[in-house]
This record gives structure tokens, C-alpha cells and sequence, in this order.
């Protein structure tokens, strides 16, 4: 037994301190990310020449230098191919450059796993904007990736002479995402939120396919109730995606009190009151009305979303809350017949009310992480000018992508490409007053109290939608939390 | 580098010849001394990796999160050294307390039920000799070879309102289920994910009840079967005391489980409905990894008061379980 025992010990002894060597080194390449190649994490390959024949005209970078981009991308609703068709059609125009892509639906955890770890060399080169809850948010304060804001500044490549920031949608530069000012990510695509629905369905009962107020959208929830249908399904299990068609609507509630500035501001900065704010507030008394209506499903609780999505397109439900993907992710199950379109919830009491719709960045925008050679940065950014153009978000359209430039539809062959769903969204926004805006904030606290109030409002949702709770309560209580841990990150 | 000279060859008449295991070659102490250096050598080969991995994968990330949950950290920012905040948070936090019930009621209700059906099940096919019995293990024993992710999501699909089995199964009897969500009402939540633990667990102890009983000599239930004696007579006064410390060691597994565990969970319902199925792994999780949170620190504390948890359970069931072991 103590001979045993003097093993093990000898046995530890000699083990431990390579353990701890281990450990504690800084670590190679991700298991799950290619090594980085000599030309992207160190000087180049050959130096550049200074001779203007080995320079693209365009850009002035070297035709010579070869160079390779790692992607860590989000491999979501949207797929792969307009990734793949991108990459496809860069390379070919500049034969220098490769891309090494590692893609995965949670590329967020190994995205998150490497920020951590904080190894340049491993980081990837760019990345989805796929994270962790405010993961991105924090990474971008702390100056993690590079501040693309000079890229609104630059021609597109498609359009001699047109900036980037004078051809994208009205108001996609006011309310994209900034942190402190900067942009750490240009839109390439815009996807929608809010409600889609089947025409086809609509046209047979003869519903009201664009309510303009209320009151009409009040109506057209009881004429699809009175068919026995549930007017609008959501994945309960992910209890947020009903707020898809409604957290947007405090810009435009505000808007119509004439504070859209201040509260823009005060959202963004996650100035308190934010869950108890009058409009938010008054979000919740509207859908607690839709509740009392009878418009979301029983067991709602218990939907994940390709239940949700399936309700939609078997029929059994009117209209699901969800973002314009929706066609590209559930495309092997849509019935033959299925006509997609979109509406958005009106808040407003006339027909000429301005209709505001949820759109963010995360169809492909890029970031780019800042402790990387130069040559690899400059390359990064000219294949996001890239995406930018008409061609490249035709091809995207086809894969439901919403394409960000408003001049895309000036060539009516662009918009053949575009899939049904986010087809659908351009047309509501050309029919309807409407107005795109995104509800992020730039500002996130780590305290738990945080935490608690994200999973509070998370749990109440489907409880608050269908009555069973009174929102006020819970949404004072929320604002509390996040005072709490307001209050803790000011110490 | 001199090799051990147990393999140098030695002459001997006739020509050259290895030196052989047990050949005293230089004396006897010399001889176990050889002895014994191999024997490290062996144990470290034999051993050395895998507690390498253990070191390196499971004991020092433990005591890292013991200093994390000492720090405020989400994991990109430069953490703050802050103490005890998070223990003192969480024994404040209701959630942590809700979970744990939740917690609770698993660990009451699964290891008991696994325990109860998987020695009877075990005790069946060991004595009732059926014919199909290698059937019927390779049928209790498959839920244990799928993956978790499998077993989720068969099981929601089991209790969807509009499709599922069990409203189908229920209408056969005349039961009217209006298209019931059992995962979707926190009336029936918890209680829809017992079945899916037990169902998951219960081929795993058959093979290992089955095994335990075979070891228990035949002689003793014949002499019971002269003596009259009933199967429940048998199982209860001869097969269960026997196995005693087999079944002391699952309980024991399956209690760490009912704590541990929440992937089961986290695909089925994620938490809900309104947090009725939340259990205090899942809360962690969500607290480190959550779509809306990031906070290594506060979840290594809730992590460590799990480690604690799990450590007392264990010292309660060695306190309270029979320790006696029967010989025969």
C-alpha cells in the first residue's frame, strides 16, 4: 500500500508540473479553426512591389502579395451558398487573395472562445457579428475589432463617383449600430422582423392583408379567430420572437409624441426607465389586448421554432413572428401554393400614421478583428465594399437576404432574384409609411442582475402575452434589476 | 541512456541469450530493485495520460473556477477581483432557490423510480428465464445508446399537442386532451420531463442489476423456493441485501445526476414555461454561455455551491444508505 502510494506520488509529482505548463501556455490554433497561414499573421509572402503594374487600379493594393482571409462564419438561416458565391466571384477578380472559412451554426461559441483567449494569432480574421448575448457589444467597447466607420465614406465599387453612405437605405447610417460613435459593422444586408403570413390563406378568407391602424389589425386578428386559426404563432420556447414585431414600435410611439431624438438616444443608452418607459409600457397593454383576443397559441410555451414556423405553413396559423429567413430556413417543408407576405404591427389610429419596421445588420455584415496585419485588414475591407454591390446582393436576394441598397431595385432584374419573403417586406415598405429602424442598444451591463432581468423578462413573455400576468409589475421589477446592476458597474 | 539490465543479454553456454524476467542476473536485491523501477514505469505509462487529461480537463479548469468566482468577468473585459459579492448574490437570488427545488423534486422522484423499475425489470429477466430475455436488453438498454439531443427531441415530439403520441394514446381511451401541450403548461412541465429521465436511465441499471444478480449463487433461492418462498420474498430478503452496495453506488449516481444534469432540460423546454422546468444547471449555464448573459464569475459560484450541494448529498447517502454488506 505505501509503495503504491510512493507511485502515485512519483506519479504526480512528475505529471503536475507538465500539466501546469500546459495550461498555463498561451495555447496553439483552435482545434476546430485552420492554422493561420504565413500570409495572414505575418509579413507577406513577398514584399510588395512598388513597380504601378502590380497594383489594382481600383485599390492600390498588390496584385503580387498573396494573402489569406480566415472567416469564422455564422452559418444561419440564410445558409451558405451566398458566401460561398461571394468568396467565389472575389477571387476570381483578385486571384492574390484566398478565403479559409469555418463555418457553424454556433460559430458564436468558438467566436466567444477566442475572444477570450485574446491570441491574435488564433482569432479569426473576420467574423459574423454571431455572439453570445452582449458579447459583441463588450468586445467592440473594448476595442477589439476595427473601426470600419471610413468605409461610408467610400465609393462602391459598382457606382464610380457614389459613396457607400448615399446609396444604402434611408436612415441605415442613423440607426445602424455604433459604439461610442464608431461603427464596427456595415450593414450588407438588411433582414426584417415582424409578421408573415401565407397571401394564399388570406386571399381565400378575404383578411385584410395590410392593416394601416389599430383597430384594423384589432379586427383582422378576430376575423382569423373566428375561423378557428391562430392569428399569430410565435416559438414560445424562445420567448422573444413575439417582440419581433413589436419592440420597434416604442421609436414609433415616440415619434409620434415628437421625442424620437431624445428617446433614440436614452434607448441606445440604456437610460433608465427602459422596461417600465411609457412606451414600452404601452407596447405591452396593446399586446396584453391581443392576448385577451385570443390571438397566440395555447401550449405557445412549449413551441421551438420549426413548430412555430410549421403552424404557419400547414395552415394552422395566420401569421408567424419571425425575421425574413424564414423562407431559406424552411424552404424544404413550404407547400406547393404558398404565397409569402409580410405586415408589420400598425400602432397608429390613421391610415397615414407612419409604420415603423424592425431591420438590423446580421445578413452577412462582417467585422474585422483589430490586432491583424495591415495588407490583411485593407484586403477585409475592400471584400466588404464587395458585398456591397448590386450583383453580389442580387445573388444574396436569392437566399433571402434583403438587399440594403436603395437603388437595387432600379434593375428589375435584381428583384427577380430576391426570394418571396423579404420581397414581400419591400413591398410593404414601398405600399406603407413606413420607416426601417433596429432596436439595439450600445450599451450592456456584465452584473448579474443583468442576467436575472433578461431571464425574468424572457420567462414572463408568453405569461404577460396571454393574460395570465399583470406586465406592469414585472416590468417595474425588471427596471429595478437593471438599476442594480447599473448602479454596481458605475462603483 | 543505460537501459534496465533486464535486457542485456547474458552469456551463457552456447551462445548469447536475453536475460529473462526473474533471471537473477546481479543478485537478488538488485534483482527487485529492476523489479520495481519497471513496475513505475508500467503504472506511469498505464496511467500517465489519462491523468493527464483529468488534470488538465477536469482538476485545473475546477480550481480555475474557483478563483473565477471570485472575479466579475464576462469573459472579454479585464476582470475585477470582488470577493465573496457573487456568493452573497446568489444566496439572495430567487432563481437560484427555484431551480434548486426543481432540483429537488428530480432528485426525489428519478433515482427512485429508475432504482425501483430497473431492479425489477433486472430481476425478471435474470429468473424468469424468457426466451427473448437478449431481446428485451438490447430493447431496455437502446435509449442509453442514443444521444441526449435524440432523446429530447423524440420526446417533445411525444408530447406535442397537435401530433404527439400521448394526446393520440389518450384519445384511444376516450380521454379528451384538446390538443394539450405537456411541455407548454407549468402544471405538467417538470413533471413530462420524469418520464424522459427515467426511460433514458433504466436500460443502463438493468445491465448493471442483471450483472450484480448473477453473481448471487443459485443454491440460495433454491433453498428459498423448498422453503416456500414467493419471487417477492426472494427479490426482497435475498436478491436486494445482496446487491445492496451495487444499488447503494446507482442511488448514489443517479442522485449527482439529478443535480448535474440539464441538457435534457435546456433542449426540451429551455427552462420554461416561465421558468418551471429551470434547474440550477441550466440557470448556470444560461448565466455563462445565455443568449443574454455573460458572467463567468456569478456562474462559477453558482458552480462551486453545486459542487457543495453534490458533496453533502453524497456524505447524506453514505450516512443513511446500509453500509452492511452481506457475504453468502
Amino acid at each position: 500500500m505505501k509503495k503504491t502510494a510512493k507511485s502515485v506520488a512519483g506519479l504526480m509529482a512528475a505529471v503536475l508540473p507538465m500539466a501546469a505548463v500546459i495550461g498555463c501556455s498561451g495555447g496553439g490554433s483552435g482545434s476546430s479553426s485552420p492554422s493561420p497561414t504565413k500570409a495572414a499573421s505575418s509579413a507577406p509572402s513577398s514584399a510588395p512591389s512598388d513597380n504601378k503594374s502590380d497594383v489594382y487600379p481600383e485599390n492600390g493594393l498588390s496584385k503580387t502579395e498573396k494573402v489569406t482571409i480566415k472567416w469564422g462564419y455564422w452559418e444561419n438561416g440564410y445558409g451558405r451558398e451566398w458566401a460561398d458565391n461571394a468568396i467565389k466571384k472575389f477571387t476570381e477578380k483578385y486571384p492574390n487573395v484566398k478565403f479559409e472559412v469555418t463555418s457553424s451554426p454556433v460559430i458564436r461559441d468558438l467566436i466567444g472562445t477566442k475572444m477570450a483567449a485574446k491570441n491574435d494569432n488564433d482569432m479569426f480574421d473576420i467574423i459574423s457579428p454571431s455572439f453570445n448575448g452582449d458579447a459583441g457589444t463588450i468586445a467592440q467597447k473594448e476595442g477589439l475589432f476595427e473601426d470600419l466607420s471610413d468605409l461610408w465614406e467610400r465609393e462602391v465599387p459598382d457606382k464610380k463617383g457614389v459613396k457607400l453612405k448615399d446609396v444604402v437605405l434611408p436612415n441605415t447610417m442613423e440607426y445602424a449600430q455604433k459604439i461610442d460613435g464608431k461603427f464596427y459593422q456595415i450593414p450588407m444586408g438588411a433582414y426584417a422582423l415582424g409578421l408573415f403570413y401565407d397571401k394564399t390563406l388570406f386571399e381565400k378568407n378575404g383578411w385584410n392583408q395590410n392593416p394601416k391602424t389599430w383597430d384594423e389589425f384589432k379586427k383582422l386578428i378576430t376575423d382569423i379567430k373566428s375561423k378557428n386559426l391562430i392569428p399569430i404563432t410565435y416559438p414560445g420556447v424562445y420567448s422573444t420572437y413575439l417582440m419581433y414585431g413589436f419592440t420597434v414600435k416604442q421609436f414609433e410611439l415616440a415619434e409620434r409624441k415628437g421625442t424620437l431624438d431624445q428617446f433614440t438616444k436614452d434607448y441606445r443608452a440604456y437610460k433608465l426607465p427602459a422596461f417600465s418607459s411609457p412606451e414600452f409600457k404601452q407596447i405591452w397593454e396593446r399586446i396584453a389586448e391581443l392576448g385577451k383576443l385570443g390571438a397566440f397559441p395555447d401550449g405557445v410555451a412549449a413551441l421551438n421554432h420549426t413548430q412555430s414556423q410549421m403552424q404557419l405553413l400547414q395552415g394552422k396559423a395566420a401569421m408567424a413572428s419571425t425575421g425574413d429567413w424564414v423562407e431559406n430556413e424552411m424552404k424544404d417543408s413550404i407547400p406547393d401554393g404558398f404565397k409569402w407576405g409580410f405586415m408589420t404591427v400598425p400602432f397608429g389610429g390613421s391610415p397615414s400614421d407612419k409604420i415603423w419596421i424592425e431591420n438590423g445588420i446580421g445578413a452577412g455584415s462582417m467585422m474585422i478583428w483589430k490586432n491583424k496585419p495591415e495588407n490583411v485588414k485593407k484586403w477585409a475591407k475592400e471584400f466588404n465594399m464587395f458585398l456591397m454591390t448590386n450583383d453580389i446582393q442580387a445573388f444574396n436576394g436569392k437566399f433571402g437576404i434583403s438587399p440594403i441598397r436603395k437603388d437595387f431595385s432600379e434593375n428589375p432584374k435584381n428583384l427577380e432574384q430576391l426570394q418571396a419573403a423579404p420581397r414581400a417586406v419591400l413591398e410593404y415598405a414601398k405600399n406603407n409609411n413606413s420607416q426601417f429602424g433596429t432596436s439595439v442598444r450600445e450599451v450592456s451591463f456584465s452584473h448579474p442582475s443583468s442576467g436575472k432581468a433578461n431571464k425574468l423578462y424572457q420567462d414572463s413573455i408568453n405569461d404577460m402575452a396571454s393574460g395570465k400576468k399583470d406586465p406592469n409589475p414585472i416590468l417595474e421589477e425588471l427596471d429595478k434589476l437593471i438599476k442594480e446592476a447599473s448602479d454596481a458597474e458605475k462603483k | 541512456m543505460r537501459l534496465p539490465s533486464c535486457i542485456y543479454p547474458v552469456r551463457v553456454k552456447g551462445g548469447h541469450h536475453m536475460a529473462q524476467p526473474g533471471v537473477n542476473t546481479a543478485g537478488s536485491g538488485g534483482l527487485l530493485r529492476k523489479n520495481k523501477v519497471q513496475k513505475r514505469i508500467f503504472i506511469f505509462i498505464a496511467i500517465g495520460p489519462s491523468f493527464l487529461g483529468y488534470l488538465l480537463f477536469t482538476l485545473y479548469p475546477n480550481i480555475l473556477s474557483v478563483y473565477y468566482s471570485l472575479l466579475e468577468w464576462n469573459g472579454i473585459s479585464a476582470s475585477k477581483f470582488i470577493g465573496l459579492d457573487n456568493y452573497i448574490y446568489m444566496f439572495k437570488d430567487n432563481f437560484v432557490w427555484t431551480s434548486l427545488y426543481h432540483n429537488l423534486i428530480l432528485m426525489i422522484t428519478v433515482p427512485i423510480l429508475t432504482i425501483y423499475i430497473s431492479v425489477f425489470l433486472a430481476y425478471l429477466l435474470n429468473n424468469k428465464g424468457y426466451l427473448e430475455s437478449s431481446f428485451y436488453k438490447v430493447l431496455f438498454f437502446l435509449p442509453n445508446v442514443l444521444a441526449i439531443v435524440v432523446v429530447a427531441l423524440l420526446w417533445r415530439f411525444i408530447y406535442d399537442g397537435e401530433y404527439g403520441m400521448l394526446n393520440a394514446f389518450l384519445e384511444l381511451f376516450g380521454i379528451e386532451t384538446n390538443n394539450f401541450y405537456w411541455l407548454g403548461d407549468t402544471r405538467t412541465a417538470l413533471w413530462a420531463i420524469l418520464p424522459v429521465s427515467i426511460w433514458s436511465g433504466v436500460g443502463l441499471y438493468i445491465i448493471i442489476f442483471m450483472n450484480a444478480m448473477k453473481g448471487i449463487p443459485v443454491s440460495l433461492y433454491e433453498s428459498a423456493i423448498l422453503d416456500g418462498a414467493t419471487h417477492m420474498q426472494r427479490l426482497f430478503k435475498i436478491t436486494m441485501p445482496l446487491i445492496n452496495p451495487v444499488i447503494r453506488v446507482s442511488a448514489l449516481f443517479l442522485v449527482l445526476g439529478a443535480f448535474k444534469g440539464f441538457e435534457l432540460i435546456l433542449i426540451m423546454t429551455n427552462g420554461g414555461p416561465s421558468g418551471s422546468t429551470e434547474v440550477i444547471g441550466s440557470y448556470m449555464f444560461n448565466m455563462a454561455f445565455g443568449t443574454s448573459s455573460h458572467n463567468y464569475g456569478y456562474a462559477s459560484a453558482i458552480g462551486m455551491f453545486l459542487f457543495v450541494i453534490m458533496v453533502v448529498a453524497k456524505l447524506i447517502i453514505d450516512k443513511f444508505s446500509k453500509q452492511d454488506q452481506i457475504e453468502f
